[in-house]
């Protein structure tokens, strides 16, 4: 697909600065009107990733992997983590290990805590 | 309700010997989570990473430009109610979404008020956010409102996920089930969509007037995923192995979902052999196990053992 002209994209930032001035006033009518403007600018271009996507596609389907090897890698990857679990309290406030101020976002603790609360029983 | 998760989990059995461990790093985490969330506006804040982040420091230094009163000590607060602290582009969604959350499901397993209280501070700072351009970012928001609301039936935690979709997600997406923006096109934000939408259809009560408006904006999602992960491949995976799991679990509910689940579980097993042959977890190249990644593994790994297989 051919790259958006500068004047497309030009044009694109324009609608959307539109569109957010209709999200500030929450009209939905509004909202979808600048939607609508803005797809017509993106033409062939909307509903397509920016970046062009790298598929890996299986060459046949196979059996789902073995279910004792899904708990192996599991394990692998919390063992791959054992720094960040030694230095957990650091890390839960975006500290790395040997840095002196938050260079983590608390997305990545907050995942690593819902992952492990997945997998466990707590109400024993 | 729906309770579709009960609060205990799925526990898998072949970890029992971890849980205790997990536990108590979950407790740590948590607790220094609380730690470093603002106590004045409630939100979980993102780091200064000016100097050090290749992406967000440039994009934190033009912030700053712009309106240096959101820097407080390493951290960057906006707050879109608040003047001096407004104007932002909506991103600081994100980060408190995905950690209130965390906080939410902190409790549901743990029981600990303090981290109820904590994910009502941070759903009272998305309920003032006013929704932006960048779908997924809005996304985040409802995520965690819908969450809080099946632990703390508030209605207005409902009321606000579904107005958040009608006026910032919904709209964004086409006839097809795509976003329109080429940004919100890729599929880890199309998943990011999709997983906040699963949230508040799963927390509607049965019989809810928009609950099947709901539905409509996920099944095409899910349908378009599907089917381009059958025809083309896999070109993302820690969001869309959580979001077709979670899916696939509607099924016993819903004629709809089990007559494509025979396609549902065949994409679930393309992305499961390329991220279990190892051949696809590089595309997360960052320095530690990717926790996006590690939500997914776990998302299949209490699916299948759901399944006993």
């Amino acid at each position: 697909m051919e790259r958006l002209t500068e004047e497309r994209r030009s044009q694109i930032l324009v609608l959307r600065t539109q569109l957010k001035e209709a999200m500030i006033r929450e009209d939905e009518k509004e909202i979808c009107e600048a939607v609508g403007r803005f797809r017509m600018a993106l033409g062939d271009h909307a509903g397509f990733p920016e970046v062009e996507p790298r598929f890996a596609q299986p060459k046949e389907d196979k059996h789902a992997p073995n279910y004792d090897e899904i708990v192996s890698f599991w394990k692998k990857r919390i063992e791959a983590s054992r720094e960040i679990f030694e230095h957990l309290p650091e890390f839960s406030r975006g500290i790395l290990p040997g840095a002196k101020k938050p260079t983590v976002t608390l997305r990545n603790p907050a995942w690593i805590s819902m992952s492990l609360l997945k997998v466990s029983q707590f109400q024993l | 309700m729906d309770k579709h998760v009960p609060a205990e989990g799925f526990p898998v059995p072949a970890l029992k010997e971890y849980w205790a461990q997990y536990r108590t790093w979950v407790g740590v985490i948590l607790d220094n989570l609380l730690e470093v969330q603002d106590k004045e506006l409630g939100v979980f804040p993102f780091p200064d990473l000016r100097g050090v982040h290749p992406r967000f420091g440039p994009h934190i230094e033009r912030m700053l430009a712009q309106n240096p009163n959101i820097l407080r000590g390493n951290w960057v607060v906006k707050d879109n109610s608040r003047p001096e602290l407004g104007n932002g582009d909506g991103g600081g969604q994100f980060d408190n979404g995905l950690t209130g959350r965390a906080v939410v499901e902190g409790y549901a397993h743990l029981k600990d008020k303090r981290y109820l209280e904590s994910a009502r501070s941070a759903a009272e700072w998305a309920i003032r956010q006013s929704v932006v351009p960048n779908w997924n970012y809005n996304a985040f928001s409802v995520h965690l409102l819908a969450r809080l609301y099946r632990e703390n039936t508030e209605k207005r935690y409902l009321e606000t996920a579904l107005k958040k979709l009608r006026l910032g997600v919904f709209p964004g997406q086409m006839e097809n089930g795509r976003w329109v923006d080429p940004h919100n096109a890729r599929r880890s934000y199309h998943c990011i969509m999709l997983n906040a939408i699963l949230e508040t259809y799963q927390a509607m009560p049965a019989g809810y007037p928009e609950k099947d408006e709901v539905f409509h904006h996920l099944y095409i999602g899910i349908e378009n995923l599907v089917t381009e992960i059958l025809k083309c491949g896999v070109s993302a995976f820690d969001f869309p192995l959580t979001a077709l799991c979670t899916f696939d679990e509607l099924a016993e509910k819903n004629q709809q979902v089990m007559r494509i689940r025979g396609d549902i579980r065949k994409a679930i097993n393309r992305i499961a052999n390329l991220v279990f042959d190892s051949k696809f977890i590089r595309f997360n190249s960052i320095p530690y196990p990717g926790p996006s990644d590690l939500e997914a593994i776990a998302t299949y790994l209490k699916w299948r053992t759901e399944k006993g297989e």
